[in-house]
């Protein structure tokens, strides 16, 4: 193969991806357009990482995401050419009240077979 | 055609660069703030072979903590302890005594750890720490004699001794909704001066500010 070729196939090989890319940005932009503002969304980026956040505006060529962190960081305008992908899935319980109510579970169980122990032996005396 | 090896490189590169300069704008933006202090409190319960002077079975602790970066924290604990620990009988041949000592640690114990907290501005954050605890304990002999006629023969005490046991371990601190107020569940490891490890589960809550 000449390096003619290998660089007529290498420009190809961009221009169907290119291609692609646009058709994905179009996908996603009309995907976000149809969600309300403060949509609770995560958006995969190409370079990989991940962004969880709330909805605030969608443009002709980005959407901006208000980033769930503890603490208030500044909205995200994120380049649709950078999306991977958009979801838009139900958001949970925190951390913290999904801890307590495994602990709170788990010590209602431990209780409820000590009260059953105590119970078999035949109560307190 | 030499000057074609090189379009196949630039093409590449020009393909690439974009993408590689936004994924650094990217970055740059993710400079994440983070709350100076925490506090918390919590029980603890210890799992080993052995009893222990410095950790009691069970305690309820309370804890400051100064982070000094978003992932580097130093804290203090204070522990409740005034635990008494039973450590053996032994009879000497030569002196005709039998002997029983208890060990008594004082009211409270003390650790200073540091710790490295994983992820930014999170509201789950792993954690890895390392540090000590420290309680002070004195020790109580009676002794017995072994010939008739079988007196107690007196009771000897130590004086009370800092003792100190490295702790290493790791844990989440898994964020509540208004992002300041938390639980922290914990496991750490501390070495007795036999060698021999013992596991401590902490569970507790805790605030950020």
């Amino acid at each position: 193969m000449s390096l003619r070729s290998v660089v007529a196939l290498a420009l190809m090989f961009a221009f169907v991806g290119s291609a692609a890319r646009a058709q994905d940005q179009n996908l996603w932009r009309s995907f976000a357009e149809k969600l309300p503002p403060g949509a609770f969304v995560v958006v995969r980026l190409s370079n990989g990482s991940t962004l969880k956040g709330h909805l605030v505006r969608v443009t002709s060529d980005t959407i901006t995401v208000l980033p769930k962190t503890r603490l208030p960081v500044p909205a995200r305008a994120l380049a649709f050419a950078d999306v991977e992908s958009i979801g838009n899935p139900k958001e949970g319980m925190s951390p913290g009240a999904k801890v307590l109510a495994t602990a709170g579970a788990a010590g209602g169980v431990v209780f409820g077979i000590f009260l059953a122990v105590v119970a078999a032996s035949g109560g307190w005396d | 055609m030499r000057r074609l090896r090189w379009v196949l490189p630039l093409v590449t590169l020009c393909l690439g660069l974009p993408v590689e300069a936004r994924a650094q704008q990217l970055d740059a933006a993710l400079k994440q703030p983070y709350r100076p202090w925490d506090i918390s409190g919590g029980v603890t319960v210890r799992f080993g072979e052995r009893d222990d002077a410095v950790v009691p079975a069970g305690a309820w602790t309370a804890e400051v903590g100064r982070y000094w970066t978003g992932h580097l924290k130093t804290s203090v604990t204070v522990a409740t302890a005034g635990q008494s620990n039973y450590r053996g009988f032994v009879y000497d041949p030569n002196a005709s005594t039998n002997s029983s000592s208890e060990s008594t640690t004082g009211p409270v114990a003390l650790a200073a750890s540091g710790t490295y907290q994983f992820f930014e501005n999170d509201f789950v954050h792993p954690y890895v720490s390392a540090g000590a605890r420290f309680a002070s304990a004195s020790t109580s002999t009676r002794v017995y004699s072994t010939r008739a006629p079988y007196q107690f023969l007196g009771t000897f005490n130590t004086p009370e001794r800092l003792q100190a046991r490295p702790t290493i371990g790791g844990g989440f601190k898994s964020y509540f909704g208004n992002g300041r107020a938390f639980m922290r569940s914990e496991l750490v490891m501390s070495i007795a001066p036999h060698g021999s490890p013992n596991t401590i589960l902490l569970f507790g809550a805790g605030v950020d500010f």
